[in-house]
């Protein structure tokens, strides 16, 4: 025992006196006001060359030489910093970084869209999503994504997201680094990601590093607010739909302890609640609440919780509800349809020694849809039995359970390379429909019945992954990533390895061009209809009748700052989608074994294109244009007869811009302008007699017609009042969606004309004109 | 003041609810991608009965003109043997038929034209051979909702679990006023037959095995008082068709359901080449309870 206790000495004494003679700098890079922590933050040594990347923590790491070094560290949305600083061996160095107010004029900052060497990786400042224009001011963070290049929307006014042809499932969506399912509110409107509780958002449209998976197409990893360390702060508000209120700050006088609570609630339901036995149902909340302690300066504890439900149906109560035939008298009757999600999480972060940084999270993600009928009604059939009592009740719903735990793991190697590495596991428990029935007449139960638990499953979903990241020669950088990933399926277990790579090269003239390559696969899949995908849509496993979903895909691109803080990125993408679903029948009887196998057909698909975004991020006039040309594709043998087809999302062409510009210290306005190609849908083509010598429709081929041209104008106006104080300070605003009330047809019907042969094929459009008014107040 | 309230509240409910639900309709024009003129064969053959083959022409969607069907046009059917035959029109069917007998387990193509439309062709496959099935009839098993007895058909099907079968049953009761078969609409209470089959225009019903493969499956009719304390004479025919067959009787039950917001309309499924309709198979089994 002594031996090895001195064994174990020795080590510790030889791993601390070599790291004590490399000199780095470390440290934490804050934001000056709210002292919250600042991601993705590029520190860049001018000496070696070398560059490191502050993580969620705010952390940063980076090897330099001895002596004097000027450190510069960059981040997009803050004035860029430069610190001379002399180093001896290790140097602990804590940043403080100033946000980039809309008077601010200086153009040499970061630019969110070229910030790292990553491809595909944009992080938008949270001003620009909190003063977008948008339909009922709801400024949704998945939405404002919506406008970036390769990223599209689905159905008109929706929080769906289509990316780079991926379908809406195909889409990592995270929150402090845990999966959420069942994503929204009012059926798919708003997403879950409150626009005033979130601190920062990392989108990959692209490849994204070995550390992310478990999905198809793209990653958004929403990074909730810990609170202001410094003081109380937050905001309340009204909009067209709900009322919210976030406050955040510390919970004791060193700051070590912070706190953020953010809750958005209907209004509109409330206020109608009747106090009769009438209820209508129709209302939403959502709740963020995270306490973050700070036991010592490179060490945090987290914990979260997240909760959201929605409500539609009525219930009425002693109604006395009597059909026109006087044979029945319905005493409750309730309809109701809801959904509810939960995470919650425990995050701790830590730095292990002078060159590892470690992070654990264990999570718990929960999905829920219940669709209940509730009768109590009194039948009268004849003379003899005048009166009959009945209960009727039914519960059917699909619910997904994941537990999750992450050990995530950086280190520095050398002055050139660093290595990311870590596991994770996600247990789900699967219940992609249960139902349950139960009918009484008067005193006798003649069915009480569960069924559809034949599908539950719980299976498991590994991974282990690495990233080495070296800049081998001056202004290179490398990302060669690896992840292990495996799915353990209830009849069918998979093992896949996923190979990551990018490559960014700094180029003389301040641009530099940038490749990435990416394998994902993906384990669990939502049965959605591709037109509209919905929050209380059930999930499944892959397993033996369906393969996971995979996707390859490969992206190039160039980009460059431009003079007066204008940015540029073009990118190149070929995405290969292997597995991909499309449901081309509607559910027979969610009771079978595995009923999806017979609704969805999998096949294969492709999408590629050019990307590109031109931004401005400072002064009192910035936003963004972004352009996209791309085409999508699926061949999947049951549908379409086995012919390629267009996506249902494909188009050709899509632009879109938000710019916002300052008028004075007191207001501000900002203009949206999307111009698209119409998406593909199914027409009938032309009319023949069947086999039973029926007039029919002949559908050709599946999304065989393209609507017509997409565009819309929104716009919005902030002012804020004379009325406010420093401390207290009230803005009032109105939005417009879609300003010039055009009528964009997001879907078609077929309708026979009245009294003769023959049919017509109608385009329906939704928000011709939406115009809306909010109240704020920031304190 | 609360009831005022609440009346902007229900009218701005309302008009978000109008322009959400409702929103605007506008007539597409899709005259650039309309496939009228197509030759259109449909044909589903059958082991007990010679070939039948109706050709007619695909017209524009707006109605303004009704599909023909077409009596000069030539029609051909060849076996996996390479026998052809040329199938003649009969203006008392009105259609193209001819006197050929249909194997199980044979391939066979057909092959059409008419010189305004052109050609077209499709193959299919007979299935191997019928399952075994079994039919009795018993009468005065329930009341109807008047208090009226009603009998039943049992009608059982010994389903081959080794391959996915397809069934379609269709009943008829003898008229012994007409003298001829007529369509018996039994009414049929089979849960597992009401969530996955289709019922025809002509009162058949067609299912799949999915729920009951490789069992001896019963289904019951309910036959109406009429029949009651008659000695009647049923025919259940029970036909095995094949994945065509199949595939199309189920994509006219999807294609009923219509297009919408959250679901895309499902297309007819077609196996003609250069055209559209069906050429499918089937075997069928006519089992006469007296």
């Amino acid at each position: 025992m002594k031996l090895k206790c001195f064994w174990l000495t020795v080590l510790c004494i030889a791993f601390t006196s070599i790291n004590a003679q490399v000199p780095s700098v470390y440290g934490i890079v804050k934001d000056a006001f709210t002292g919250e922590a600042i991601q993705g933050v590029v520190v860049f040594d001018s000496a070696t060359s070398g560059t490191g990347i502050s993580n969620t923590h705010g952390y940063y790491d980076i090897t330099a030489n001895n002596g004097y070094n000027s450190l510069v560290f960059t981040a997009p949305g803050y004035l860029t910093a430069v610190h001379l600083v002399r180093v001896f061996g290790p140097v602990s160095l804590d940043i403080e970084l100033s946000p980039i107010g809309d008077e601010q004029t200086q153009n040499n900052q970061a630019n969110s869209i070229l910030n790292d060497y990553q491809i595909g990786h944009i992080m938008p400042l949270s001003k620009q999503i909190k003063d977008m224009p948008a339909i009922a001011n709801e400024q949704d963070p998945v939405k404002f994504l919506q406008n970036l290049p390769g990223a599209k929307g689905g159905m008109e006014g929706m929080s769906g997201l289509y990316v780079r042809g991926g379908n809406n499932d195909n889409n990592l969506m995270m929150m402090d680094g845990i999966p959420v399912f069942g994503s929204g509110h009012l059926f798919g409107f708003l997403s879950p990601f409150q626009p005033n509780s979130f601190r920062d958002i990392q989108f990959y449209r692209g490849p994204a590093p070995a550390r992310y998976g478990g999905r198809a197409s793209s990653v958004t990893d929403v990074s909730m607010k810990e609170g202001n360390t410094n003081e109380f702060n937050g905001e309340m508000g009204i909009n067209l739909l709900d009322l919210f209120v976030n406050a955040n700050g510390p919970l004791d006088k060193a700051g070590k302890t912070t706190i953020n609570i953010g809750i958005r609630k209907s209004w509109l339901d409330v206020l109608t609640r009747s106090n009769d036995n009438s209820t209508l149902n129709f209302g939403f909340h959502d709740l963020n609440a995270k306490v973050v302690f700070r036991p010592s300066q490179y060490s945090k504890l987290s914990v979260w919780v997240y909760n959201g439900r929605d409500k539609y149906g009525f219930n009425l109560k002693d109604s006395g509800f009597v059909d026109t035939t006087k044979t029945f008298e319905a005493s409750v009757f309730k309809l109701q349809t809801k959904w509810q999600s939960t995470i919650t999480g425990v995050n701790y972060m830590a730095r292990i020694n002078k060159k590892i940084f470690a992070n654990f999270i264990v999570g718990y993600s929960h999905f829920k849809t219940n669709n209940i009928v509730n009768l109590r009604l009194s039948t009268y059939d004849s003379v003899l039995n005048p009166k009959l009592n009945w209960i009727l009740k039914s519960d059917n719903q699909n619910a997904l359970n994941l537990i999750t735990a992450k050990a995530q793991f950086e280190q520095r190697i050398s002055d050139k390379a660093r290595l990311n590495y870590g596991l994770e596991s996600n247990l789900y428990f699967l219940t992609p429909y249960k139902e349950y029935y139960y009918v009484r007449k008067d005193s006798f139960v003649l069915y009480d019945q569960s069924g559809g638990t034949v599908n539950n499953s719980s299976p498991i979903e590994n991974a282990v992954y690495g990233e080495y990241i070296i800049e081998p020669v001056k202004g290179l950088t490398i990302n060669g990533g690896l992840r292990l990933w495996s799915f353990i399926g209830k009849d069918k277990s998979f093992f896949r390895p996923e190979p990551r790579i990018f490559l960014r090269q700094l180029l003389s003239n301040g641009a530099s061009v940038r490749l990435g390559f990416s394998v994902n696969n993906q384990g669990v899949n939502q049965l959605s209809s591709i037109n509209l995908p919905q929050p209380t849509d059930a999930w499944f496993p892959a397993g033996k009748l369906i393969k996971p979903q995979q996707s390859i895909q490969t992206s190039f691109g160039w980009s460059k700052m431009l003079g007066a803080g204008w940015g540029i990125n073009i990118e190149s993408y070929y995405k290969r989608l292997n597995g991909v679903f499309d449901v081309y029948s509607d559910i027979e009887d969610q009771t079978d074994p595995q009923y999806w196998v017979d609704i969805v057909g999998q096949g294969k698909g492709n999408s590629y294109g050019i990307e590109t975004i031109l931004s401005k991020e400072i002064g009192p006039f910035s936003g963004f244009v972004s352009y996209s040309l791309s085409k999508t594709n699926r061949t999947i043998e049951t549908i379409n007869f086995g012919n390629t087809y267009p996506f249902r999302w494909d188009r050709r062409h899509s632009f879109n811009s938000i710019f916002y510009y300052r008028t004075s210290a007191w207001s501000k306005i900002s203009f949206g302008l999307t111009v698209m190609s119409g998406s593909a849908v199914t027409v009938p083509t032309s009319a023949y007699y069947n086999y039973d010598n029926t007039l029919v429709l002949n559908y050709s081929s599946k999304n065989n017609y393209r609507l017509p041209i997409y565009h819309r104008v929104d716009f919005s106006f902030t002012k804020k009042s004379h009325r406010s104080t420093e401390d207290l300070r009230r803005y009032w605003g109105i939005n417009i969606y879609n300003l010039f009330m055009r009528n964009n047809v997001m879907f078609v019907r077929v309708d026979k004309k009245d009294g003769v042969n023959g049919f017509t094929v109608k385009g329906i459009s939704w928000f011709p004109f939406v115009p809306s008014m909010f109240y704020k107040i920031e304190f | 003041m609360k009831k005022v309230l609440n009346h902007i509240i229900a009218g701005v409910a309302a008009i978000g609810g109008v322009i959400f639900i409702s929103g605007c309709e506008q007539e597409l024009d899709i005259s650039g991608i309309s496939t009228d003129n197509l030759l259109v064969l449909n044909s589903i053959i059958n082991n007990m009965e010679n070939p039948k083959v109706k050709l007619s022409n695909s017209v524009p969607v707006d109605g303004s003109k009704l599909p023909q069907y077409i009596q000069n046009g030539f029609v051909m059917l060849e076996n996996e043997n390479g026998k052809k035959d040329t199938l003649k029109y009969d203006f008392v069917q009105e259609c193209y038929t001819a006197n050929v007998t249909i194997l199980p387990g044979k391939k066979y193509w057909v092959y059409a034209r008419t010189s305004k439309l052109g050609n077209v062709s499709a193959s299919t496959t007979m299935p191997a051979g019928s399952n075994s099935s079994a039919a009795t009839w018993k009468d005065s098993t329930s009341f109807d909702s008047f208090g009226f007895p009603q009998g039943t058909i049992t009608l059982k099907i010994n389903d081959n679990g080794t391959e996915r079968n397809f069934y379609k049953v269709s009943l008829y009761f003898w008229n012994s006023t007409s003298s001829q078969w007529e369509v018996l609409q039994a009414v049929y209470r089979d849960e597992i037959i009401k969530q996955n089959g289709y019922k025809t225009p002509e009162g058949a019903l067609v299912f799949s095995d999915n729920k009951f493969n490789g069992t001896q499956k019963s289904i019951d009719f309910e036959t109406p008082f009429g029949f009651t304390g008659q000695t009647p004479k049923f025919k259940v025919e029970v036909e095995n068709l094949n994945q065509d067959a199949y595939n199309y009787f189920n994509s006219i039950r999807l294609y009923k359901n219509g297009s919408g917001a959250f679901q895309e309309q499902t297309p007819i499924y077609t196996n003609i080449k250069n055209g559209i309709g069906i050429f499918a198979a089937g075997i069928k089994q006519v089992i006469v309870i007296q």
